[in-house]
């Protein structure tokens, strides 16, 4: 009884204008972090200084595609035919994640006048921008059609040439592997599909920490300056139940908010991605379902559950945080020089996470990355992808110890007479360190 | 031994010490307040008044001794003295987006579960703050005099055996600050006992039965304001404290 009372007060709180303000506030500033992500990948796409090819044909064909392709403006790494290792895990020795593979036949294909087949082959390793946005093979299989058919028209159509062949003189099939599969789907569908899970739900538990430490902080903070804690303690209820209500609040109004963005940024993530928009095309979209199964790159039930325990964890965590700070606050203005240490530590990983792989990073900073709890959150998704079940279960585990830990100190706190001395100390510090300046 | 008497006090304060890091800020204060009387603590800032009532209210540990309500510890007992007190902070605000009749709602259902008990006491806190039609407004919207009605109405709203209200009366104009102590001697003649503090010594002489001095954690003298003048032969409590506090020093 006494604690829905609790909760429904602290709700009524929440939901206030400055809240709402703040979240149009943070609205804007995702919009344009999207923005730039978004020109971010426009501008990996244009440079693709070299591309790494395999030339299993070895024909005087082959050799002039590889000219036109230099020619193209692409400086070619070649690759060894007769290695048994395949040509994609060949092509990540020179940092490439794609390679262009000229197959046996293809020099008479052309002498044929069919057309001749060209493979672009992918390797997912991760969704990040920089692990996965490798399109050199498949920019390069472009340029050399184009070059090619032209030069075709150009030496005039020979006798018996079919016009189709001249204006499509290659054959090109996309496949992409991961997870030691391989399907016959672009890298390009894939790395989009991708996004939406490599980006978008880490976006959203950034978005889902950032409420929750601001709500949880200023309602701590709110009810300090105003005297309202004091008047709340000395009254006959349990502290765990005061504790509890303000975690439930904090923790359900940025379930709340995060809902509402995540509609938003899936609106807005879907016209990002709008080059390879399947949405329309229920054939397409299955055909790319199917291929995404295959390589392993869709969650299943059991993997979607895992990830719920991981958010839930994090959520629990960052209130459980955020509760310790709020301590901490005398007043609300004090509380946003609190809340900015938190925000740092979930931006970070956040940005890390988007831009590259954690694992090429050098040791020292990985563990420093990894000793802050989001950072298993933000890989989660991928990691349960990519089969890195160890990582993952480790950040779980991680997470966990630390909610004990935080929560324990919370409590102890919101139960002995910290959360008034503590404050105090703190503020005394600085009024003595205001003096002596 | 003697058997236990029929009058026991509503609040005995038993050497209660409070030490923080460098500030010896209650050194073994001792009183009583009695059911029925307004105690008060007087003394300028930072004499310690606010962290004796702390540690009473429960929200202090005390360093050493104790405070007992109606018999209870409130170092050992917290939660059963937190049913018999109230406690109204120093410049103490409330729940700004809420109404003042909601705000006198979610106080009494922290009280009581018993939803009869909880009307009366709003009923009775909607009689004593004299607000009337303004309780529905937002409390944002209250004066400081207004609001300072509303908590006292809220803090002696559940009959508490005891409420303690620290600087009840600053910096309140003076007709809100009459009227505040009008309210508090009208509740004291019907038997509730008063703990309060205040820095304006003048001020406290017509309202309080019994004042305590307190200096620098100190608690010098408790009397009545008569007899404290008399014996020093002071005209009024701040000559008292004054005389009290030199009479200390050169001891
Ligand atoms: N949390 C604290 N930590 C350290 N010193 C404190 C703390 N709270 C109060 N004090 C000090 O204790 C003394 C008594 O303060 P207080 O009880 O607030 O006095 P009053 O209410 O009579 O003005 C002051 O010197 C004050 O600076
Ligand atoms: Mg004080």
């Amino acid at each position: 009884m006494k604690f829905v009372n609790l909760l429904k007060k602290e709700l009524r709180e929440l939901i206030t204008l400055q809240t709402v303000l703040s979240l149009v506030i943070s609205m804007v500033i995702f919009g344009l972090l999207g923005g730039t992500i978004g020109s971010l990948t426009d501008s990996i796409n244009e440079k693709m200084g070299s591309v790494a090819v395999a030339d299993l044909d070895q024909s005087e064909a082959s050799a002039q595609l590889l000219e036109d392709i230099q020619s193209a403006g692409f400086e070619v790494v070649a690759l060894d035919p007769e290695d048994s290792e395949p040509p994609v895990d060949q092509a990540e020795d020179y940092a490439h994640s794609s390679c262009l593979v000229i197959p046996k036949g293809f020099g008479t294909a052309l002498e044929e006048g069919r057309p001749a087949p060209l493979e672009v082959s992918s390797k997912m390793a991760g969704f990040s921008i920089f692990s996965g946005m490798d399109q050199s093979a498949s920019a390069a299989a472009d340029a050399a059609v184009s070059i090619l058919s032209s030069r075709l028209l150009q030496e005039g159509l020979t006798e018996g040439m079919d016009p189709v062949f001249a204006v499509q003189p290659l054959q090109i099939t996309e496949t992409t592997s991961a997870n030691g599969q391989t399907a016959e789907i672009s890298g390009q569908v894939i790395q989009s599909m991708g996004m939406q899970q490599g980006f978008f739900i880490p976006m959203v538990v950034f978005i889902m920490i950032t409420f929750a430490t601001q709500l949880n902080i200023s309602a701590i903070a709110n009810e300090k300056s105003d005297k309202t804690l004091e008047t709340l303690l000395s009254a006959p209820v349990s502290r765990l139940s005061v504790l509890a209500a303000k975690m439930c609040a904090s923790g359900l109004a940025s379930l709340a908010m995060s809902a509402v963005y995540m509609i938003g940024l899936g609106s807005y993530m879907g016209g990002m991605m709008g080059s390879a928009d399947l949405s329309g095309d229920a054939e397409a979209a299955q055909s790319v379902a199917d291929a995404m199964q295959k390589l392993g790159l869709s969650m299943s039930a059991g993997q979607f559950f895992l990830l719920g325990v991981q958010l839930f964890l994090t959520i629990l965590i960052t209130l459980a945080v955020s509760m310790i700070l709020g301590a901490l606050a005398k007043d609300v203005k004090s509380s946003q020089g609190l809340i900015a240490p938190l925000m740092f530590a979930a931006m970070i990983p956040y940005m890390v996470t988007l831009f590259t792989d954690i694992s090429s990073l050098p040791a020292a900073v990985q563990v420093l990355l990894y000793l802050v709890p989001f950072t298993h959150t933000y890989t989660a998704s991928a990691n349960l992808l990519f089969g890195n079940i160890g990582v993952f279960y480790l950040g779980l585990a991680y997470q966990a110890v630390l909610l004990a830990a935080t929560l324990f100190l919370a409590v102890r706190i919101f139960s002995s007479d910290r959360i008034f001395t503590m404050t105090l100390q703190f503020s005394g510090k600085k009024k003595k360190a205001a003096r002596e300046e | 031994m003697e058997p236990e008497s029929t009058r026991r006090p509503a609040l005995e304060v038993d050497g209660l010490t409070k030490q923080y890091k460098t500030v010896l800020a209650a050194n073994q204060v001792r009183f009583e307040v009695w059911p029925g009387e307004i105690f008060a603590l007087i003394g300028p800032n930072g004499a310690g008044k606010t962290t004796t009532i702390r540690m009473i209210s429960t929200l202090l540990q005390p360093t050493s001794g104790d405070a007992r309500v109606d018999g209870f510890s409130a170092v050992q007992e917290a939660a059963r003295v937190r049913e018999r007190i109230t406690y109204l902070p120093d410049e103490a605000g409330a729940y700004k987006n809420m109404t003042g009749r909601k705000y006198l709602q979610f106080m009494a259902a922290l009280f009581s579960n018993d939803r009869a008990e909880q009307k009366r006491c709003v009923e009775m806190a909607e009689e004593i703050c004299g607000l009337g039609a303004r309780l529905k407004e937002k409390i944002s919207s209250y004066s400081r005099g207004m609001s300072r009605k509303l908590l006292l109405a809220r803090a002696v709203m559940t009959r508490p055996s005891l409420a303690i209200l620290d600087e009840p009366t600053s910096g309140l104009d003076i007709l809100n600050a009459l009227e505040i102590r009008r309210m508090i001697q009208g509740l004291a003649d019907e038997g509730m006992a008063f703990l309060i503090s205040s820095h304006n010594m003048l001020e406290i002489e017509y309202l309080s039965d019994r004042v305590g001095i307190i200096s620098k954690g100190v608690l010098h003298c408790v009397g009545r304001p008569d007899e404290l003048k008399a014996s020093a032969g002071a005209k009024n409590l701040e000559e008292v404290f004054e005389k009290v506090v030199q009479e200390y020093e050169v001891r």
